[in-house]
């Protein structure tokens, strides 16, 4: 039996109905849609770390709360491991939302409102435990705590349990973050911006961190982020997203130094580099990323292309498969076929 | 201020000479009518010879029950209609939010009379007491579910509320271990304000003969002292004190209450220059 | 003929008195110069002192801060020595500001175009009419287009918000401007626009730019010269180029490694630890002994628990370019000194 992807997205799309004013209700106008996410795949192998790269607006947050369950999708499928998320089932075909969140575990951007401020850092950790029914009161729930808080790297585990969030600084929580993540052992993580909140020196810390449970426990790790120079670092593949869409994905090496997609190689133009005697052409594209509810007609990046064609206001380009690991998402890239 | 008020109303009767009830007569046997402040009474008497100082003790045990009692039950209520409406929203939220609502249009004081009035009339077997605190209590929870209600939502966005939802928690759970707490405070300031606005309100319906006869409340303390003219009779000890007493702990309550209401405020954020951070303060706009 | 800076800071140290009693020293013997039409960037992480040099220099401190020490000489006049009414004078005249966390800082119940426009009434002397033609420049120069000028701040994106900031910084023609983290709430895209406006700006009116921000990549970019704070103190000071490629107190060492940096192709390997800094940036109300940076430098010696270093002068003899770094390992005289 192949194993299965410790992830897979067929499709995943999420529409926010825009609330109508009272005018638009009584004369039974159609809602209009915020496309939050429009047709989303892709998949995660086991170890394997995957980086969702891209600016506000552009779904990355909304496809983690869908595959955490915390808001439903509305079209598209998501597999664990080959299970849809349904009731429990002998056949292992589907899992239940609780099972799964044992599995799948989410870390947070903002390591000061992850916490509860009135809970200590014993409480915390332990959460996970206590509310699957997982640990014993006592000896067992307290090894498990202390062994989770060192892993994360707060040693000695024992000074930190009484402690209360706002003692801690943003480094500290985000371990703590980290420790309660990990404790149930699960196959996957999320992490939706972790470090972008923390400062330059401590990011270092938490990544390695991260890195080192990668290599510990075999984890597989959605890393969602705007700052592609984290990414360059730690993820073995990189997805870019554009309104909704991914435009472009493939091995970190490979999208970074031979990016197909016009948005993917405008974004690399311009992130800031510390060398100051590096030159490079930047494309800095102008305007800002419009409104997932006015879509604009074919391609959706086409208003803010350099290289827009006159096929790409008209066709929605499909994806092309560049090699195996590389697709990306452009009419340009079909003529060169 | 409070304190005071609760220590004395449990200690009655061992500040009491005498029972409220109790006639004290003179060397003659009569009673001793409207009789000024003197050494045998220190508040003088009533226009039936009674003790206006035992009666201001023991009034304080009525009224301050009637105001916890009637205080709490508008807690629990007014708790539980907040945090059940802001948590599940919908329809459930409609729903309790229009019951809210009907109550708030209504005026209060009318209503209670009407309330008291005919419940009295009903011959529940009931102590007039209880009425009134059910009355109180029932019509007063309006304001706390709104706070509440209002609060909850708010906590309920929070990051830390998600994170548990992610981790697999029920509904009991999250309210109980997150949500609870935050809003412990908030809950404990708002009942205080209540309790005081419940003596108040107490005071009044027993002003206005709707209290408990055999039971004399501050409140009806007063509406005796204008029933029997004490104004006339120049027996000011007979209005003063007890109408002394009720700003008095109302006063005290509501102080208080504020204070609490301070200090527990969970808005309020760590000044960032007293403990590193190590954090970059500004967050991403629109990330979502 | 040379040409005198247009903002001289010598010495300067501030602090604040802190609830519990305690003093915390946030910056302390801050000196550097700008030159007119030149781009200096202060860098540093979370309560180095970044924000507080900015607010002494335009004694904008808050109620429990003092200025202890120093002077800031605008065009060879110490700031410090005028009275309030002269130092309003000077403020957004000839010193604007953009705040940290600007974009926020707009009153969201006023019309864009107005809250410009009040900026200007406020120090000008210019009339209603003037002033709104004021506004239209300024609005066409940070590219707004003019129909949005009657817009509410919440209309506004990020990107177009910092815009109105600069706009506003700029509405009285200040010849020196301070930039206190401008583009770390936008997106990569919005902030490079922004930052490429800025650097329009500057050609267009020459104006000096003090950039304030925690991105070594930004700084890499805009600025001519750069200072690393640590602790409140300057740990290293000098022509960008230099700083960045001949770094030479610990912290900036590490600083650089510990910053993932796309341009340098090896750096692509996946699973490969980044340098970090262990420990903490240090409480200001309870700096260590010595030399700030000594409890995690990786090359500390005994002096440096004891005695704060002086500033070396690194630079290479005949030089135009400064490069200066406080750091006890490269003064010889010291250690031989000492070691006797």
């Amino acid at each position: 039996m192949t194993s299965d992807p410790i992830l897979e997205v067929r499709q995943l799309g999420k529409y926010f109905p825009v609330r109508q004013n009272f005018l638009e209700i009584f004369r039974r106008q159609k809602p209009e849609v915020v496309r939050a996410v429009d047709g989303v795949s892709f998949c995660i192998e086991k170890g394997e770390v995957l980086a969702l790269v891209g600016e506000s607006g552009c779904g990355k947050t909304t496809i983690a709360q869908s595959l955490i369950g915390l808001t439903e999708a509305t079209k598209g499928e998501i597999f664990f491991k080959g299970q849809t998320i349904g009731v429990d089932r002998q056949d292992g075909k589907s899992i239940s939302l609780k099972k799964l969140r044992q599995k799948v575990q989410v870390v947070f951007q903002d390591p000061y409102e992850s916490l509860n401020p009135r809970a200590s850092i014993f409480d915390i950790v332990a959460e996970p435990l206590v509310v699957h029914g997982m640990a014993k009161e006592g000896q067992d729930l307290n090894n498990r705590v202390i062994s989770s808080l060192e892993e994360a790297g707060l040693r000695p585990a024992e000074d930190f349990l009484l402690r209360y969030p706002h003692e801690l600084s943003g480094g500290q929580r985000q371990r703590v973050v980290i420790a309660s993540a990990m404790i149930l052992e699960p196959e996957l993580l999320i992490a939706d911006e972790p470090v972008s909140m923390l400062d330059v020196s401590i990011r270092a810390e938490v990544l390695n961190l991260l890195n080192a449970l990668r290599k510990s426990r075999g984890i597989s790790i959605l890393f969602i982020t705007h700052d592609l120079g984290t990414v360059a670092h730690f993820a073995d593949r990189l997805a870019v997203m554009y309104l909704g869409r991914i435009v472009e994905i493939g091995l970190t090496d490979e999208v970074l130094k031979d990016p197909q997609h016009p948005y993917t190689k405008a974004l690399l133009s311009v992130v800031p580099v510390p060398n100051p005697r590096f030159r490079r052409k930047m494309v800095i594209l102008t305007g800002e990323t419009p409104n997932p509810i006015n879509l604009p007609n074919g391609c959706r990046f086409h208003p803010r292309c350099p290289q827009v064609m006159e096929s790409c206001k008209v066709i929605d380009p499909p994806s092309i498969q560049l090699n195996i690991t590389h697709e990306a998402t452009c009419l340009l890239l079909n003529q060169e076929i | 201020m409070v304190i005071s008020a609760i220590l004395t109303a449990l200690f009655a009767p061992l500040l009491t000479p005498y029972t409220p009830t109790e006639v004290i007569r003179d060397s003659n046997g009569d009673g001793l009518t409207f009789a000024s402040p003197s050494v045998h009474a220190p508040l003088g008497t009533d226009d039936a010879g009674r003790d206006i100082w035992s009666q201001l003790i023991y009034g304080a045990r009525v009224s301050l029950m009637v105001g916890f009692l009637a205080g709490f039950i508008a807690m629990f209520v007014g708790s539980t209609f907040g945090i059940l409406a802001g948590y599940f929203g919908g329809r459930l939220d409609n729903l309790l939010m229009r019951i809210t609502d009907v109550l708030l249009v209504i005026p209060d004081l009318p209503l209670m009379l009407v309330l008291v009035a005919t419940l009295r009339q009903m011959d529940l077997h009931v102590s007039p007491l209880v009425v009134l605190i059910a009355v109180i209590g029932l019509l007063y929870w309006t304001s706390t579910a709104r706070l509440i209600r209002s609060q909850v939502l708010t906590i309920k966005e929070r990051q830390f509320v998600a994170r548990a939802r992610a981790i697999g928690a029920g509904n009991g759970h999250i309210i109980r271990k997150h949500i609870l707490p935050q809003i412990m405070p908030l809950i404990v300031a708002n009942t205080v304000l209540i309790i005081s606005t419940a003596i108040l309100v107490e005071s009044g319906l027993a002003f206005l003969g709707l209290g408990d006869p055999t039971q004399p409340s501050w409140g009806a303390m007063l509406n005796f002292a204008f029933d029997r003219s004490a104004i006339t009779n120049g027996a000011w000890w007979f209005y003063l004190p007890p109408g002394l007493a009720i700003v008095w702990v109302t006063l005290g309550c509501v102080l208080l209450g504020n204070v609490l209401e301070e200090m527990l405020n969970p808005r309020l954020t760590a000044h960032h220059l007293e403990s590193n951070k190590n954090m970059v303060a500004i967050q991403k706009e629109g990330d979502k | 003929m040379t040409t005198i800076p247009i903002l001289s800071v010598r010495n300067l140290t501030a602090e604040f008195q802190l609830a519990n009693k305690k003093n915390a020293r946030a910056i302390e013997n801050i000196s550097f110069d700008v030159m007119p039409g030149q781009t200096i960037g202060l860098v540093g992480e979370s309560g180095c002192g970044k924000t507080t040099t900015l607010m002494s220099i335009m004694r904008l401190l808050p109620a429990n801060g003092r200025i202890l020490a120093g002077n800031a000489y605008f065009k060879g006049n110490d700031l410090f020595a005028i009275s309030e009414q002269e130092m309003r004078d000077h403020r957004w005249k000839d010193l604007a500001i953009i705040f940290q966390g600007a974009m926020n800082a707009l009153n969201p119940v006023m019309k864009i175009g107005n809250q410009i426009r009040e900026a200007i009434l406020l120090h000008n002397l210019m009339d209603r009419e003037k002033a709104d033609a004021r506004v239209d420049e300024l609005l066409e120069l940070v590219g707004i287009p003019r129909l949005r000028r009657d817009q509410y701040p919440h209309q506004y994106s990020g990107g177009m918000r910092q815009r109105a900031m600069i706009a506003m910084a700029l509405a009285c023609s200040p010849e020196l401007l301070f930039a206190d983290e401008p583009t770390t709430a936008l997106d990569v895209m919005i902030q490079a626009q922004v930052l490429e406006l800025l650097k329009q700006i500057q050609i267009k009116l020459g104006l000096a730019i003090v950039l304030v921000t925690h991105d070594l990549g930004v700084i890499a970019e805009m600025c001519d010269e750069v200072v690393v704070m640590y602790g409140g103190m300057i740990a290293e000071y000098g022509d960008t180029e230099l700083v960045y490629n001949q770094p030479q107190h610990p912290y900036t060492q590490r600083l650089l490694e510990s910053f993932p940096d796309l341009s340098s192709p090896g750096n692509y390997s996946a699973g490969q630890d980044l340098m970090t800094i262990p420990g903490t940036p240090p409480s200001l109300s309870d700096l260590p002994a010595g030399c700030r940076f000594n409890p995690r430098c990786h090359k500390t010696i005994e002096i440096c628990k004891r005695m704060i270093p002086n500033s070396v002068d690194m630079s290479a003899p005949g030089s135009q370019k400064k490069h200066y770094a406080t750091c006890h390992l490269l003064n010889r005289d010291e250690l031989k000194a000492y070691d006797q």
